[in-house]
């Protein structure tokens, strides 16, 4: 703030703008720090460590993150009202995430089930560039009537 | 600098003047402090959308990725996290210089941001460098969306039924792999398309940078060669962002090839032809690249749509339009520009480090 | 009270009821307006733009309308039905009930309201238009290019297999969604920084409540709906097995997408126009709103709970029952916040003075009409009626009752009760009247019957139907044909009064609220000094002037003595 009180000395009234002025020492140690976590993120995947794999690497990539957010973007020094702003976006991604993952599990077992019974084969029509007419459109009509 | 001087003397003739004829400041506001702040809370809402515009592809991933984890396992091995990591600082790299251009802008160094902007720029460049031939070496191997997706177990079929060919003439065996699936106009069209996707990333550049020179008030000369300067920075950029990682790509992987392996490495991906068991191809393996080009498709259409941005300031800054109290066009950019990185640093453990 | 009072003759303090130079004759010329940043000029093409599309829309309604009064074929094949009643949804969707309040009226009133000189970023808001006529562009060029017959809904798979333009029309909702984000993220941040000296949060007239819950629904969820149709045009062109069963893809998936979006979307078409029917009922019944902050806060209740309740139009899409359940009970709690609108408007109405102007006559039918659409929503709601009900014409008749019977007529309302401000010009209310009544009519006569057909299973989107279900279905069309010729006079009347109304003064049905303070219309910029707001409800602080025809602000009253069309600024 200092900084641009000395450079702002001659702006009259309708020509000042007051902002928060992040030090460079700050912005480069934050870059060091992502570097390090990229390295680390990196390394910590090549040890398999199972279910806690995904966990892991979205931990590090969410401190990554919010050091960009906070630092970077000045969100933490920034008016209550952006912040509120962007984190109600982040709650309602998140929100539509768990709501189309919640359900596709819970019909999950009806599509391979259908799967099963109508094509065994599916994997190798992949190729198939032009989705065959036959089976296609089946599948939505007669889910339902499966229950 | 120049520029520097005449602000300061338009700053001095517009405070005799009425303070709406600044011509810095919209007429339905009453200061700089409320341009800005109105400015700062339209670009977060503007972030918010774009959260939630990545929000579908971030569904398409999470969905299919917890109902076929095997899909995912399988497939990521094909890209390389070497690359992805170098394109990850890369882009952090581009993130601290814009944060620090944002300073100058801020403390009014006018030659500090040009600095950083054109930094900004280059590093945006080879990020698209990077991944154009990331793109091409997938189109080369067909490993691509579902619908043109083809399997490396086939390629190695081929590969098998046709020693004889020559090295280098790849497109042929592609050709002949193509052929069995009956589309084979599709797939080479795909594949042009990715191999030239530098081209085309050119002629946008280009094509911004007329309308750079359409739509400045005032294309001067000065205009016209920063808006030049863009344009070559960027293309400069690209190739060398293309060329490291083709020779990176020779390096890395070629580095004792047997003869058979050469051979190999003509058809399939490398990571399939070191593979000490191969691992038994999951269905739907071709959903992964689909994912995967969405995701960072996308993401790459936002980088671009940064570099016109970055452009723009660039140009601006020549003409000496920034001030200590009117930076706000800079600070957004950056918003937008740390967005794009945010996104990308999801990215990269999601689609190349899975294990 | 800070009015604009009357430059021209210092002896008067009436404020100046019409300028010589306004905003739509303070330049001339084509580019003024094509290239105009003013956000009443933009307003105005808004209006435009969609007034066409809505006749657009209307003809196609009344086209199919007429194939259905018997089950034989009168004009047209299944196919060309089937185009039809897609490009019907579509366009009334898209190009009109969506940008109609918030984009057109919003455009023009809001920052007048805000006593703002325009909103916070006018370029955007230019863009934002370019982006519609773009959008429209692309609507246009789909029924060229072979038309459109998977609904306005998109479903795959069969949007991935059928032959029709479904890219084309894709990108068209793709540009309209980005054209309704800038609008929303216009009015976010207008509202949240132009506000003039004293107006708090809770002294915004209610408008501006509902238009800004409006653009939240419209920032929020809008985005989902542009990668929905980005991944589809995707898959389309290049198969990418997202949406595509026959590449392991999900089709529910896409109706989670496209719902996400869709169903918040069908609050950004009510919403406004329940913030219209706040302004409407409160000044023509020259009274306070009862329950001010209630009705501000159910608009951001439903706005909150509209991004709740997306999977209750996938009851019988192979949903998992449990999500159903969720759906269903938070369905259910929409109609709190609904019903304590409308309990709030009666309650308003009570021992008013209520004028029948045709911008209230609207609004009374809005309220009739919403209580039957609002009220039939519960049946749909309910797991087990829905799966009777689903995909019949009952489920076609509420949201009829919802999207046009209320969110238009809202519309119908607001163009009434603002037209003044924004022409000029006072339209003939009797005319009007008898507009709204036909409308009111034919609207009910055609969409009525509906609710018995579904009932009885006759189910939507079919071209033939069951003899037994004539009668209704010829009732049906005969409303239509009468909404039909009741629009055409609405709009036939209101252009009547911009050649031949006469002048309107400042304010003429007495409202408080900022945009009566300034000229009709207003001046380029509104207001030559930011005004000073206070509660935008009491009507006693304005009082009925002969001479004018208008209200004048109460403590001018005393000594009327000025001239009262006073001369803008040329002339001076």
């Amino acid at each position: 703030m200092s900084d641009h009180a000395e450079s702002g000395s001659h702006a009259e009234n309708t020509q000042s703008c007051h902002v928060h002025i992040v030090p460079v020492k700050v912005l480069i140690g934050v870059f060091l720090v992502l570097v390090a976590l990229t390295v680390v993120t990196v390394e910590a995947a090549k040890y398999d460590t199972g279910e806690l794999d995904v966990i892991v690497s979205m931990a590090i990539a969410t401190v990554k993150a919010s050091l960009v957010v906070f630092i970077f973007m000045h969100l933490w020094y920034d008016k209550p009202l952006n912040k509120i702003a962007f984190f109600i976006s982040i709650i309602f991604a998140a929100f539509f995430l768990c709501m189309i993952l919640l359900d596709s599990h819970a019909y999950d077992a009806y599509v391979k089930g259908f799967q099963q019974d109508k094509t065994p084969t599916v994997a190798p029509a992949a190729t198939a560039p032009a989705p065959a007419a036959a089976p296609a459109p089946a599948e939505a009509v007669a889910l339902p009537a499966k229950k | 600098m120049n520029t520097a001087a005449t602000t300061t003397t338009d700053e001095h003739a517009d405070s005799h003047d009425h303070e709406h004829h600044d011509p810095r400041l919209a007429h339905h506001f009453d200061s700089h402090q409320q341009q800005f702040d109105t400015g700062k809370l339209g670009i977060w809402l503007f972030l918010v959308t774009e959260v939630l515009f990545f929000s579908g592809l971030f569904g398409f991933y999470a969905v299919y990725r917890s109902l076929h984890p095997e899909v995912f396992l399988y497939a990521s091995q094909f890209l390389d996290t070497v690359l992805g990591a170098a394109n990850t600082v890369v882009l952090l790299f581009s993130s601290l210089t814009m944060a620090w251009g944002v300073r100058c802008a801020q403390l009014g160094q006018t030659r500090g941001l040009l600095v950083c902007l054109v930094t900004t720029l280059a590093c945006a460049a080879i990020f698209l460098g990077v991944k154009s031939f990331e793109y091409t070496e997938k189109a080369h191997h067909g490993l691509l969306w579902a619908g043109m997706y083809q399997s490396p177990e086939h390629h190695e079929a081929d590969a098998a039924a046709a020693p004889a060919a020559e090295h280098g003439e790849t497109a042929e065996h592609a050709h002949t792999a193509a052929a069995d699936h009956g589309d084979e106009s599709l797939f080479e069209k795909t594949k042009h398309t990715l191999s030239y996707m530098t081209t085309v990333l050119w002629v946008v550049i280009v094509l911004a940078g007329i309308a750079f020179g359409v739509f400045i008030k005032k294309p001067g000369k000065m205009t016209l060669a920063t808006v030049a300067g863009c344009v070559l920075i960027s293309a400069f950029g690209m190739m060398l962002g293309t060329y490291a990682s083709i020779g990176y790509h020779h390096f890395g992987h070629a580095e004792k090839p047997t003869d058979e392996e050469i051979q190999m490495a003509e058809t399939v991906p490398a990571e399939y032809a070191k593979q000490k068991e191969k691992v038994p191809e999951p269905a739907l393996a071709g959903t992964f690249f689909s994912v995967y080009f969405c995701m960072t498709g996308l993401h790459a259409i936002h980088i671009i749509g940064g570099m016109i941005a970055i452009s723009w300031l660039i140009v601006r800054t020549v003409h000496g339009a920034f001030t200590t109290y009117y930076f706000g066009a800079v600070d957004f950019v950056g918003l937008y520009w740390h967005l794009v990185d945010l996104i990308w640093i999801y990215l990269f453990p999601l689609l190349y480090l899975i294990n | 009270m800070a009015t604009v009072v009357d430059s021209s003759n210092p002896k008067s303090n009436f404020p100046i009821q019409y300028r010589e130079l306004n905003y739509l004759n303070c330049s001339k010329g084509w580019k003024s307006w094509f290239f105009t940043l003013d956000h009443k000029r933009i307003g105005i093409m808004y209006l435009i733009g969609v007034t066409t599309s809505f006749f657009l829309g209307g003809l196609f309604a009344m086209l199919l309308r007429t194939e259905l009064l018997s089950p034989s074929r009168i004009l047209m094949g299944a196919d060309s039905y089937n185009q039809m009643f897609t490009l019907h949804g579509a366009i009334m969707t898209f190009l009109v009930i969506i940008p109609g309040v918030p984009a057109a009226i919003g455009n023009i009133i809001l920052p007048i309201m805000l006593g703002a000189k325009d909103v916070a970023f006018p370029r955007m808001n230019l863009g934002s238009f370019y982006l519609w006529m773009f959008g429209a562009f692309f609507f246009l060029a789909a029924i060229v290019l072979g038309g459109l017959d998977t609904g306005w809904t998109f479903y795959t798979p069969y949007s991935i297999t059928t032959s029709t333009a479904v890219i084309t029309a894709l990108m068209g909702v793709f540009i309209l969604g980005f054209s309704s984000i800038f609008t929303g993220l216009n009015f976010i941040v207008t509202i949240h920084t132009m506000r003039p000296p004293g107006m708090t949060w809770f002294k915004m007239p209610l408008f501006l409540w509902a238009l800004y819950a409006t653009a939240l629904i419209q920032i929020l969820a809008t985005p989902v709906l542009g990668i929905t149709g980005l991944l589809l045009i995707v898959e389309r062109a290049f198969h990418i097995g997202i949406f595509d069963p026959a590449l392991g893809g999900d089709p529910v998936l896409f109706q989670h997408f496209f719902w996400f979006y869709s169903h918040p979307a069908v609050y950004v078409m009510i919403l406004p126009a329940m913030g219209v029917v706040s302004e409407v009922i409160a000044v023509h019944s020259r009274k306070h709103i009862f329950g001010y902050r209630f009705i501000a806060y159910s608009s951001i209740a439903i706005a909150a709970f509209g991004f709740l309740v997306w999977g209750h139009h996938m009851f019988v899409s192979g949903q998992s029952k449990v999500v159903a359940v969720v759906f269903s009970a938070i369905t259910f709690s929409v109609s709190i916040p609904s019903a304590i609108k409308v309990f709030n408007w009666l309650t308003t109405m009570y021992k008013g003075s209520i004028h029948f102007t045709t911008a209230m006559c609207y609004g009374l039918s809005f309220i009739f009409i919403f209580t039957i659409g609002g009220l039939t929503g519960l049946f749909l709601a309910t797991l087990a009626t829905d799966v009777h009900l689903h995909d019949t014409y009952f489920v076609v008749a509420h949201f009829h009752y919802v999207m046009m019977g209320s969110s238009l007529v809202g519309l119908f309302a607001a163009v009434h009760h603002w037209w003044p401000k924004i022409s000029g010009r006072m339209f003939n209310e009797y005319w009007g009247r008898i507009a709204c009544l036909g409308v009111f009519m034919g609207f009910n006569l055609t969409f009525f019957p509906q609710f018995l057909l579904g009932t009885r299973g006759m189910p939507r989107r079919y071209y033939t139907y069951l003899p037994e279900f004539q009668n209704l279905h010829i009732l049906s069309t005969m409303g239509a044909y009468l909404l039909g010729i009741s629009s055409t006079l609405m709009v036939a009347t209101l252009i009547y009064s911009i050649y031949h109304g006469k002048k309107a003064p400042a304010n003429p049905w007495g409202g408080a609220s900022l945009e009566w303070q300034c000229s009709s219309p207003p001046p380029g910029n509104n207001f030559d000094h930011p005004p000073l707001a206070g509660d935008p409800y009491v009507m006693e602080s304005v009082v009925y002037n002969e001479e004018i025809g208008g209200y004048v602000p109460a403590e001018c009253q005393g000594d009327n003595t000025g001239s009262v069309t006073a001369s803008g600024d040329k002339e001076v």
